[in-house]
C-alpha cells in the first residue's frame, strides 16, 4: 500500500516576514532532515499546509527548487485557516503534505524568452519560476518581469525587485493608483503593453516571441489574457494558474472539479486556450 | 459463461445469513418503521427484501463523517478505520455504485494516489447481491446499463424465482462461504427463470431511454436543461446525500481539550459554498450552473474518466427531492435534445 497521502508531514516555521497589512510570507522546513534533503517541486507547484485545529489550505510555493531545503509560502488573511497562519510565529509547527498539481513551462522555455505578468499577491505563485530561470541565467535568454497592484502598499516582494534586476531580469513595477510617497509607474499592468493611453506609465515591448505567464486575480488575467491575444500572442503560449476551492490536492474532494478537469491535479497551470476550453 | 449457481429454500435463509455473520457484521435491508434502510442485523427476521432501501449503503464503506488523522503533542497519528462487514441484499443498482467509487477512490489518474479509507473498508467488504424481481417508481437502472441484475463485483447473488432463492457464486470468498452451507445445484431451467425474471423487471420499468452515448450530445441541451430544471431546486443537497456514486467530501478539523482531530464528511455540490473560494465567493453561484455540474459529472466526466456512468439509475435522488426534480426526467429531456 501506497503512503496515505492524506497524512501532512511535521513543519516548523522559521522566519515569517510582513509583505502587506494581510499578507505574509512564511518560510518553513520539515522537522524530518531526510526529508529535508529528498523532498523537492517544481516551480509552479503547491503544497497542502495545515494550521493544526483550523484546517488545511492549498498555497503556491513561492520559493524554488533550486534553494534546497527553502519553502517559502506568501498567505493572505482570507479565510479562517490563513487567520491562523496570521497568529503563528517562528518556531511554530505545521503540517505540509505535496507537492501537488502541475508546473509553469520551465522546461519547454529552456533557451527561449519568458515575460511574466503578475497582479497583486499573484506574484508569489510565479516567484518560482522568476527565481528558477534567475538562477539558472544561461538556460533562458531573456526574462521580463511585468508587475502591477491596486497601490504601493499592496506591492509584495518589495525588496526583492532590485535584486532580480542585477541577477538579470528586465522588472517593470507599476501601481493602479497613486498613494503615499509612490513615484514610479501609474497604471494597470496591462497599460505597460496595450494601447491605452497611460501617461503616467512607460510602455514595455514583450518580444513577440516570448512565452507568457499570467497569475493574479481573475478579472486581471481575464483582461491581461484579451490584451495579450489583441497584441497578437496566441492563447496555446499564454500560461495562466488558477484557482479554486480544494481540500485534498489529489483529485478527490471534488470542489476543484471545472469542466473535465481538476484544478488540483490537472493544474493549477493551464494554457489559456484550455482555460477557454475549460469555461465552455 | 455460467457461473456456479445453487438453489435455496426459502425457509433457509436464515441459514446464509449465519454463515455470512462469520464473516463480519451483517448489513442488510431493515424496515425501521419510517422506511426500509440498509442496517445491522443479527437475524434474518430483521431483513426485508421487499423493496431497495431508501439510503444508499455507500456509508458502510465512505462514512459520513470519519477521522482521517489525529495531532496531539506535535505528533500526527493517521487514523485509519475499517470492519469486517457483509453487505446483504445489495441491489445491482448499488453494486454498480460500488464498482464506480472503487474505480474513483483507486485512482483512475497515470500517477495514482489511491484513497486509503475507502480501499481499506472495501478490500475487507463481503457483498451479497440481490437482483431485483421488481422496480420501483423511479428506477431506471435498464436505461443505465445497471440492472435489475448484478453481472459481477459480488461473492454471492441472490434471485428470488417465488418458492426459492437461485445462488450464484461470483467469486473465491463466494464458494468458500458456501462451503459451510451446502446446497443444491440450480438447474439450466433455474437460470432461464432468472432471466425471465430479469426481462419482467427491465419491461416494467419503462424508462423510455437508453442513455449510451449521451455524453455525445449532453453538451447541446445541458444549459436549457440545468435551467430547467435547476431553477427548482431548494438547496437542501439530498440528491448528493442519497446518492450511492456521490463522494465528495469535505475535511475540518475539531478541537478537543489538547487533541486536534481531522474530520471529513460527505458534501454536495448543489450547495453555494462548495465552490466558495476564501476572499472570492462561489465559483458556481447560480442553481442552473451547479445542476449543470451535478448532471455533466454523472453523465460525461466519469465516463471519459474512468468508462462509467456515475448515475446508476437507482432513483433516490428523484424520490427524495423536495422540489421533485427527477433525474430519469433530466436524462430524457438531455436525450431529447431540449
Amino acid at each position: 500500500m501506497k503512503r496515505n497521502e492524506y497524512i501532512p508531514y511535521m513543519a516548523t516555521i522559521k522566519e515569517i516576514s510582513e509583505q502587506t497589512s494581510d499578507i505574509k510570507s512564511f518560510v518553513l522546513e520539515f522537522d524530518d532532515p531526510e526529508l529535508r534533503e529528498r523532498w523537492t517541486f517544481k516551480p509552479g507547484q503547491f503544497v497542502e499546509v495545515s494550521a493544526f485545529g483550523h484546517g488545511e489550505v492549498p498555497i503556491s510555493i513561492a520559493s524554488s527548487p533550486t534553494r534546497k531545503g527553502e519553502i517559502e509560502l506568501v498567505i493572505r488573511n482570507s479565510g479562517s485557516v490563513t487567520a491562523a497562519f496570521h497568529e503563528m510565529k517562528a518556531g511554530d509547527k505545521v503540517g505540509l503534505r505535496g507537492p501537488y498539481g502541475n508546473w509553469w513551462p520551465f522546461e519547454e522555455t529552456k533557451g527561449k524568452k519568458v515575460t511574466i505578468v503578475a497582479g497583486g499577491i499573484g506574484l508569489a505563485a510565479v516567484t518560482n519560476i522568476l527565481r528558477y530561470m534567475l538562477d539558472n541565467p544561461s538556460d533562458y535568454e531573456n526574462v521580463q518581469l511585468l508587475y502591477g497592484a491596486r497601490d504601493q502598499d499592496l506591492l509584495v516582494f518589495t525588496s526583492e525587485y532590485e535584486k532580480w534586476r542585477q541577477m538579470g531580469a528586465d522588472v517593470h513595477i507599476t501601481c493602479d493608483r497613486r498613494a503615499g510617497d509612490w513615484s514610479g509607474n501609474v497604471g494597470m499592468v496591462t497599460c505597460f503593453f496595450n494601447d491605452t493611453p497611460s501617461p503616467e506609465l512607460e510602455k514595455v515591448e514583450i518580444p513577440e516571441d516570448a512565452t507568457l505567464i499570467v497569475c493574479g486575480p481573475p478579472i486581471m488575467i481575464h483582461f491581461c489574457c484579451l490584451d495579450l491575444l489583441k497584441a497578437g500572442f496566441k492563447p496555446e503560449n499564454i500560461y495562466v494558474s488558477l484557482e479554486g476551492h480544494m481540500k485534498c490536492g489529489v483529485g478527490k474532494c471534488g470542489h476543484c472539479n471545472v469542466g473535465h478537469k481538476y484544478v488540483c491535479k490537472d493544474g493549477p497551470v493551464f494554457t489559456y486556450a484550455e482555460k477557454l476550453a475549460l469555461e465552455g | 459463461m455460467m457461473t456456479e449457481a445453487y438453489v435455496l429454500d426459502k425457509n433457509r435463509l436464515g441459514d446464509l445469513v449465519e454463515v455470512l455473520k462469520v464473516r463480519g457484521e451483517v448489513i442488510a435491508p431493515t424496515n425501521t418503521g419510517i422506511d426500509i434502510l440498509y442496517m445491522p442485523v443479527s437475524s434474518v427476521s430483521e431483513i426485508d427484501l421487499s423493496k431497495i432501501p431508501l439510503d444508499s449503503p455507500k456509508e458502510y464503506v465512505f462514512p459520513i463523517t470519519e477521522t482521517m488523522m489525529e495531532v496531539e503533542g506535535g505528533e500526527i497519528t493517521p487514523v485509519l478505520e475499517s470492519w469486517d462487514r457483509v453487505l446483504f441484499g445489495l441491489r445491482p443498482c448499488d453494486v454498480a455504485a460500488f464498482r464506480c467509487m472503487l474505480r474513483f477512490f483507486e485512482d483512475y489518474a497515470d500517477e495514482k494516489i489511491p484513497d486509503p479509507y475507502f480501499i481499506e473498508k472495501m478490500k475487507k467488504l463481503t457483498v451479497v447481491a440481490y437482483n431485483c424481481p421488481e422496480p420501483k417508481e423511479h428506477c431506471f437502472c435498464a436505461a443505465m446499463g445497471t440492472g435489475p441484475v448484478a453481472e459481477s463485483g459480488f461473492d454471492l447473488a441472490l434471485s428470488d424465482l417465488g418458492g426459492y432463492y437461485l445462488v450464484e457464486v461470483g467469486s473465491v470468498k463466494g464458494e468458500e462461504i458456501l462451503g459451510g452451507l451446502p446446497l443444491p445445484k440450480a438447474s439450466q431451467k433455474d437460470i432461464s427463470e432468472k432471466e425471465a425474471v430479469a426481462r419482467r423487471c427491465s419491461e416494467k420499468m419503462k424508462p423510455g431511454f437508453a442513455v449510451q452515448g449521451i455524453e455525445d450530445v449532453i453538451e447541446q441541451s445541458i444549459d436549457a436543461v440545468a435551467e430547467n430544471h435547476g431553477g427548482r431546486c431548494i438547496v437542501c443537497g439530498g440528491c448528493n446525500f442519497f446518492c450511492p456514486t456521490c463522494t465528495c467530501y469535505n475535511v475540518t478539523d475539531t478541537i478537543e481539550g489538547e487533541l486536534v482531530r481531522r474530520e471529513r464528511y460527505w458534501d454536495s455540490c448543489m450547495l453555494q459554498g462548495f465552490t466558495w473560494l476564501a476572499g472570492m465567493g462561489p465559483e458556481r453561484a447560480t442553481l442552473a450552473s451547479r445542476m449543470k455540474q451535478r448532471l455533466m459529472h454523472k453523465l460525461s466526466y466519469t465516463k471519459e474518466h474512468y468508462d462509467a456512468y456515475s448515475c446508476t439509475g437507482c432513483g433516490r435522488c428523484s424520490q427524495v427531492c423536495p422540489s421533485y426534480i427527477f433525474m430519469e426526467d433530466m436524462i430524457r429531456d438531455i436525450l431529447g435534445g431540449v
